[in-house]
C-alpha cells in the first residue's frame, strides 16, 4: 500500500517537471518553473498516506492482540470458530 | 454573492463544526447532553440550508468559488440541480440515522459521523477532482474509525481490510488523475469535460483508472468481498448509514464523471463496456449469493452489491433514460437499504443475533415494520408501482434502444435471481415460532424515535413513487451529450 | 356519475374489505361477513357500469400520465365480463372460505381474508385496465398478494409450492416487461385496441414481433398454464380450497388467458397472427396442452390434483379459441371463460366440502359418498355433465361455439377434433367418480353428512347457475351479450 502511494507521489511529481526547469520558488534569474501543483497536491497525498498507514497500523496491534498472529489465514480460522461458538452460545441461553 | 447563493455550502460548514465540537468534548463526556443538542441543531440547520438553495435554484446552477479563486485555477462548489437533489437525500438520511443510531454512541464515534458527513457533502459539492480525492480519504479515514467497534475486536480485521483495500482503490483513482492531469491540464470537471479527448491513448488510461477506483469502492462483483465483510462484523445501525448513503456517493462521483465530464458513454467506450459487463454479472451473481447467506448483514451487504449494480450498467449504458435510471436508483436504494439495516438491528436487539432465521419474529414483534420491509423487498425485487420497478423499466428502455441484449437478459436473470433472497427472507415470516422459546415472547421496547424514523423512511420510499413522473424533467445534469 | 368515481367506488370495494377485514379481526363473524356485503356492492357498481356500457357510452379514468408509463383504466365488454364473474364468485367464496375455514380449524383466517381481498383487488385492476401497463402491474400484483394464500398452510409442501409459483410468475412477468417495452419502441402503444402500425411492421420487422409474441405467450402463458409452464398449477393445489377454487380456477389462471385474448385480440390482431403463423403456433401448443392434461387427470388419484389438470385442460379449450379466431370461436373462448368458472368453482366447493366433511381427498376411495351427501355430489354430477358439454348446460354453449368456430375455418378443421377427443377424455376421468360415489358400496362405519349451510349454499348458487346460464345465459350478467360484443371488438 505504501509502495504503490509513493509510486504515485513520484508520477505526478515527474508530471511536474519541465525540460530545464527549476523549483518553483520565484527567482530572478529564470521563467522556466517546474509546475508547482502537483507539488502541492502531492504534499496533500503524502499527509493522507501517513494517517492512514498510521490507522493501519494502529488496527494491526488490535488484530495481533486478539488473534494472536497476523497470518491471513490463521485470523480468518479464529473468527470463523468464534463466530460459531458464539452461535453455539446463544442458543444455549 | 447573496446568501442564499452561497447556502448550499453551509452543510459543510455546519458539519465540520459539529465535528470539531464532538471530537473536543470527548475529552469531557459530561457535557454529551449539550453538544448532542448542538449537533442536532446543525443537522437541522443543514437540512433548512439545502432546501433554501434548491427553493432558489435558477436555471444558472450556484457556483461557490473557494478563497475567490474563480475556475478552472480554483476550488468550485457547484450546486445544480444534480448536486442538490442529492444533498438534500444525504442530509434528511443523516438526520434519520442521527436520531436512530448516532445519538447513542460515544462522542468520538459521533465526531466522526460528522467528519463523514462533511465529507460526504464535499464529493458531491465539489467540482474539483483533487479536492475529491481529499474529501474521498476524509471520508475513508472516518468510516475506518466507525467500523472498528472496541467491543468486537475482530471487526478490527474486516476494517483493515477494508482500509487496504479501499486505499489502493483511491490510490487508483489518484494514479488516473495523474495521467488525466498529464494530459489535460486542468483538475477542474466542468473544464476538463471540454478538455479531455478519449481517443488519446493517456486520457483512455486515466479514465480506466479512475473507474477502476470506483468500481472497486461500489463493490462490482468481483472486487466485492472487503465490503460483506466490513458489514457483516460491524453493528447494523451504523453500517446503515454507511451501506446506504457512502456507497451511493461514489455512484453519483461516477455518475457525474461518465454523464457529465465524459458526456455520455459513447466517449468513453471501452471503459463504459467493462463496466456493463461487469455489472450485468454482479446483478446476476451477487442476489444469488445473497441468498445463499445466514447472517443478515451479509445479505443486505451482498443486496447492496447488486442493486448498485444497476447504477452500473446505467452508467455503462450512457443514455439519457439510463441516466435517470441512476438517479432514481440512489434515492430508492438509498432509503431502502437504510430502513433495512435500521430493521435488522432492530431484531439483532430483540434476540441477540443477526441470524436470518430469527426475523420470522417481525409478524410478531410488529405488524407494520413487517410491512416495511416487506414494501422495501418488493421495490429491489422490481414490482410495479414501487420505485424499483421504474429503475427497471427505464434500464430496459435504454437497453432495447441500444440493442443490448445481454443487459436485458441479464437484469432478467437478476431479477429471478433477486426472487430467490427477497423471498427467503418473506418465507421467514411465515415460519412457526416456538411459544416457548425466549425471543417471541419477549417485548420489544421501541423507542418513539425508532418508530419516526422507519415510518420517515417508508413514506419517502412511497413519496418516490408519486415523484416518478416529475423525475424525468427535474433531474438534469451539465454537459451531456447523448 | 362522473367517470373516475365509478372506478374509484369499484376499486374501493375490495380494498376497504381488506382494510375492515384487518381492524375487525378479533371479531370473527364480523370480519367473515364483510367479504360478502363488500362483494354485493361491489356487483351493485358493476351493474350500474353495465347499464351504461350497454347504452353505448364509454367509461374511463386516466390516473397517471407521465411519458412512458401510463396508468388507464377502461370498461369494455371483455373486461366487465371478467369483472362481473370475480365479483360474483367473489360473494360466493367468502361465504364458503369462512365454512370451509372454520370446519378444518384453519389458523390465520384474518390473514387469509385480506389477502384474499386484494387479489379480487388486483383482478378487477387486470378486467378493468385499458392498456398493456396497466394490466401488468395489477398482474403482478395478482401473484403476490396471491402467495401468502398458497404459502397459507405454511407446512414444507406450501413453502416448495409457493417458490415454484413465484418463481414461474414472476421470472415470466420479467419477460412480459420487456415485451411490453420493446412494443412500445417499435411504434406499437401500450393501448388496447388501437391497431396503430402493426400492419406495417408484420411486413418490415416480422422476426421481431415473432419474438415480441413469443415473450408474451410465456409471460401470460405460465398463468393460462400452456403446456411447458403448467407445473405450478397442480403444485398449488396445497392451498385450501377456497384459494384454489376462486384463484386458481377463476382470478389468476383465466387473467393469464384474458392477457392472452387482449394480447391476441387487441394488440397483434389476426391478421398479424395469421401472417406470421403465429395462430397456428398457439393453436398447436394450446391443443397439445389440452390432450397432455386431460390424459395426465385419468392417472391422478387425488381429486384436487385432477381438478387441477382438468382446468389446465380448459384453459387451452379458451387459448385455442383465441387462436382460431372466427368469430364464433372468439366468442366461444370468452363465454368459456365464464362458463368454466361457474364449472370448475362448482367442483372445486364440491371437492372442499367433501374434504372437510369426511377427510377423504382420494376419489377412488369415495365410494357411496352421494348417497351421504346428495346435494354436494348432485352439484358435482351436473357441473361435470356440463364440462363434458351436455346440452341445456353451460358448457354446452361454449363447446358449440368452438367446433362451430373450427369448423367454419378450413385451416383449423382438425382443432374440431381435438376438442371433441378432449370431451371423451374428461368423460373418461369424470365418470368413475360419479359413478363409484352413486354406485358403490359404503364402506363400514363411515357415517358422514353434508356440511353446514354456509358449505351448501355456495355449492347450490354456483351449481344453478351452471344449469341457469345454461338455458338463459344473458341472465342478470349479461354475460351472452358482452361476450359477443367483446368477440366483434377483436382486431381483424
Amino acid at each position: 500500500m505504501n509502495i504503490l502511494q509513493v509510486g504515485i507521489i513520484f508520477l505526478f511529481i515527474s508530471l511536474a517537471y519541465r525540460k530545464g526547469g527549476l523549483a518553483p520558488i520565484e527567482n530572478h534569474e529564470t521563467y522556466i518553473y517546474t509546475n508547482p501543483l502537483p507539488h502541492a497536491l502531492m504534499l496533500t497525498a503524502i499527509v493522507v498516506s501517513v494517517a492512514t498507514t498510521g490507522i493501519a497500523l494502529s488496527l494491526v496491534t488490535v488484530i495481533h492482540k486478539h488473534f494472536g498472529s497476523l497470518d491471513e489465514d490463521q485470523i480468518l480460522e479464529r473468527y470463523t470458530s468464534d463466530t460459531l461458538q458464539k452461535n453455539k452460545d446463544m442458543e444455549i441461553e | 454573492m447573496s446568501l442564499y447563493q452561497q447556502l448550499f455550502v453551509a452543510p459543510l460548514f455546519f458539519s465540520f463544526l459539529s465535528a470539531c465540537i464532538c471530537a473536543w468534548f470527548s475529552f469531557r463526556p459530561s457535557k454529551k447532553k449539550y453538544t448532542q443538542a448542538v449537533s442536532t441543531f446543525f443537522l437541522f440547520a443543514s437540512l433548512l440550508a439545502t432546501i433554501g438553495s434548491l427553493i432558489h435554484l435558477s436555471p444558472e446552477p450556484l457556483v461557490y468559488e473557494y478563497g475567490g479563486w474563480p475556475s478552472p485555477w480554483g476550488i468550485v462548489f457547484f450546486g445544480d440541480v444534480f448536486s442538490l437533489s442529492f444533498i438534500f437525500l444525504l442530509s434528511v438520511l443523516a438526520i434519520i440515522s442521527w436520531v436512530f443510531a448516532f445519538v447513542h454512541v460515544s462522542l468520538l464515534k459521533q465526531s466522526m459521523f460528522f467528519f463523514l458527513l462533511f465529507a460526504l457533502y464535499g464529493m458531491i459539492l465539489t467540482q474539483d477532482l483533487f479536492n475529491f480525492y481529499v474529501f474521498l480519504e476524509i471520508c475513508s479515514i472516518a468510516i475506518y474509525g466507525l467500523l472498528f467497534d472496541r467491543k468486537h475486536p475482530a471487526s478490527a480485521w474486516f476494517t483493515f481490510r477494508y482500509l487496504s483495500i479501499n486505499t489502493v482503490a483511491a490510490s487508483f483513482y489518484l494514479m488516473g488523475l495523474a495521467f488525466v492531469y498529464s494530459s489535460c491540464g486542468s483538475l477542474n470537471m466542468a473544464d476538463l469535460s471540454t478538455l479531455i479527448d478519449t481517443h488519446n491513448l493517456t486520457d483512455k488510461i486515466g479514465i480506466f483508472l479512475i473507474s477502476l477506483g470506483f468500481c472497486i469502492k461500489i463493490a462490482l462483483w468481483p472486487l466485492h468481498d472487503w465490503l460483506t465483510g466490513a458489514y457483516g462484523s460491524s453493528e447494523s445501525h451504523t453500517t446503515a448509514f454507511i451501506a446506504g448513503i457512502v456507497t451511493k456517493v461514489f455512484c453519483i462521483f461516477l455518475i457525474r464523471f461518465f454523464f457529465s465530464v465524459l458526456g455520455g458513454a459513447e466517449y468513453a467506450s471501452s471503459t463504459a463496456n467493462l463496466i456493463l459487463i461487469f455489472s450485468c454479472l454482479s446483478v446476476i451473481i451477487a442476489p444469488y449469493l445473497a441468498s445463499k447467506q445466514s447472517d443478515a448483514r451479509v445479505l443486505l451487504a451482498y443486496s447492496s452489491i447488486s442493486q448498485i449494480a444497476y447504477i452500473g450498467i446505467a452508467v455503462g449504458e450512457g443514455s439519457m433514460l439510463a441516466f435517470h435510471a441512476a438517479c432514481f436508483q440512489i434515492f430508492h436504494h438509498a432509503i431502502g437499504k437504510t430502513a433495512l439495516f435500521f430493521l435488522a438491528s432492530v431484531i439483532h436487539k430483540k434476540t441477540g443475533t443477526y441470524e436470518i432465521s430469527n426475523w420470522r419474529y417481525w409478524p410478531s414483534t410488529s405488524k407494520w415494520m413487517t410491512g416495511v420491509i416487506v414494501l422495501c423487498l418488493l421495490s429491489f425485487l422490481g414490482i410495479p408501482p414501487l420505485p424499483g420497478f421504474f429503475v427497471k423499466y427505464w434500464l430496459f428502455q435504454s437497453a432495447l434502444q441500444s440493442s443490448h441484449f445481454f443487459v436485458i437478459v441479464s437484469i432478467t436473470l437478476g431479477s429471478i435471481s433477486t426472487l430467490l433472497y427477497v423471498f427467503f427472507i418473506i418465507e421467514q415470516f411465515f415460519e412457526k415460532q416456538d411459544l416457548n422459546d425466549f425471543a417471541s415472547t419477549s417485548e420489544t421496547k421501541f423507542r418513539i424515535s425508532q418508530k419516526i424514523c422507519i415510518a420517515s423512511l417508508s413514506i419517502l420510499m412511497l413519496f418516490l413513487i408519486g415523484a416518478y413522473p416529475y423525475f424525468e424533467s427535474w433531474m438534469k445534469i451539465e454537459g451531456f451529450r447523448p | 356519475m362522473i367517470d373516475w368515481q365509478h372506478f374509484v367506488c369499484l376499486f374501493s370495494c375490495p380494498l376497504i374489505a381488506c382494510i375492515l377485514v384487518l381492524i375487525f379481526s378479533k371479531k370473527p363473524n364480523l370480519r367473515d361477513a364483510i367479504p360478502g356485503m363488500a362483494s354485493l356492492a361491489l356487483l351493485y357498481f358493476l351493474q350500474v357500469m353495465k347499464g351504461q356500457l350497454i347504452q353505448g357510452e364509454v367509461i374511463h379514468w386516466k390516473l397517471i400520465y407521465a411519458s412512458n408509463f401510463i396508468v388507464h383504466f377502461n370498461v369494455d365488454p371483455m373486461g366487465l365480463l371478467f369483472a362481473q364473474l370475480a365479483a360474483f364468485l367473489w360473494l360466493c367464496s367468502s361465504i364458503y372460505s369462512v365454512g370451509y375455514l372454520r370446519g378444518g380449524g384453519y389458523k390465520h383466517q384474518t390473514r387469509f381474508a385480506s389477502f384474499f381481498s386484494l387479489c379480487i383487488f388486483s383482478t378487477l385492476g387486470v378486467a378493468l385496465s385499458s392498456n398493456l401497463i396497466t394490466f401488468f402491474i395489477f398482474y403482478e400484483l395478482l401473484t403476490l398478494s396471491t402467495y401468502p394464500l398458497v404459502m397459507h398452510l405454511q407446512s414444507q409442501e406450501a413453502k416448495k409450492a409457493s417458490r415454484q409459483y413465484l418463481l414461474y410468475t414472476l421470472g415470466a412477468g420479467q419477460l412480459l416487461l420487456i415485451a411490453i417495452i420493446w412494443l412500445q419502441q417499435l411504434g406499437i402503444g401500450p393501448y388496447f385496441g388501437a391497431p396503430g402500425r402493426i400492419y406495417d411492421l408484420v411486413a418490415s420487422q416480422p422476426v421481431q414481433l415473432t419474438i415480441i409474441f413469443m415473450l408474451f405467450l410465456i409471460g401470460f402463458g405460465v398463468k393460462a398454464a400452456i403446456f411447458p409452464l403448467h407445473s405450478w398449477l397442480p403444485s398449488a393445489m396445497v392451498a385450501p380450497t377456497p384459494v384454489s377454487a376462486l384463484l386458481h380456477a377463476v382470478a389468476v389462471v383465466k387473467s393469464g388467458v384474458f392477457g392472452i385474448g387482449r394480447v391476441m385480440g387487441f394488440i397483434f390482431g389476426s391478421y398479424a397472427l395469421q401472417t406470421l403463423h403465429l395462430d397456428i403456433l398457439v393453436g398447436g401448443l394450446a391443443a397439445f396442452t389440452i390432450l397432455f392434461a386431460s390424459v395426465r387427470a385419468l392417472s391422478e388419484t387425488q381429486m384436487k390434483k385432477i381438478l387441477a389438470y382438468s382446468t389446465i385442460s380448459q384453459l387451452s379449450y379458451i387459448v385455442l379459441g383465441f387462436a382460431i379466431g372466427t368469430q364464433l370461436s372468439i366468442f366461444g373462448s370468452l363465454f368459456h371463460i365464464v362458463a368454466h368458472a361457474f364449472m370448475k368453482i362448482t367442483l372445486f366447493f364440491c371437492a372442499g366440502s367433501i374434504q372437510i366433511q369426511s377427510g377423504q381427498t382420494d376419489v377412488t376411495k369415495m365410494s357411496g359418498y352421494a348417497r351421504q351427501m346428495p346435494i354436494t355430489f348432485g352439484f358435482f354430477s351436473i357441473s361435470a355433465l356440463s364440462m363434458i358439454g351436455t346440452p341445456l348446460l353451460v358448457g354446452f354453449i361454449s363447446k358449440w361455439s368452438f367446433i362451430s368456430g373450427s369448423l367454419s375455418s378450413p385451416k383449423h378443421i382438425i382443432f374440431a377434433l381435438v376438442y371433441i377427443v378432449s370431451s371423451l377424455l374428461n368423460i373418461g376421468y369424470f365418470f368413475p367418480i360419479i359413478y363409484r360415489s352413486c354406485f358403490d358400496q359404503i364402506p363400514v362405519g363411515d357415517q358422514i353428512k353434508e356440511g353446514s349451510w354456509k358449505l351448501v349454499l355456495p355449492i347450490f348458487v354456483t351449481g344453478l347457475s351452471v344449469i341457469t346460464f345454461g338455458l338463459f345465459p344473458d341472465l342478470i350478467f349479461s354475460f351472452y351479450t358482452l361476450s359477443l360484443r367483446a368477440s366483434m371488438g377483436f382486431l381483424s
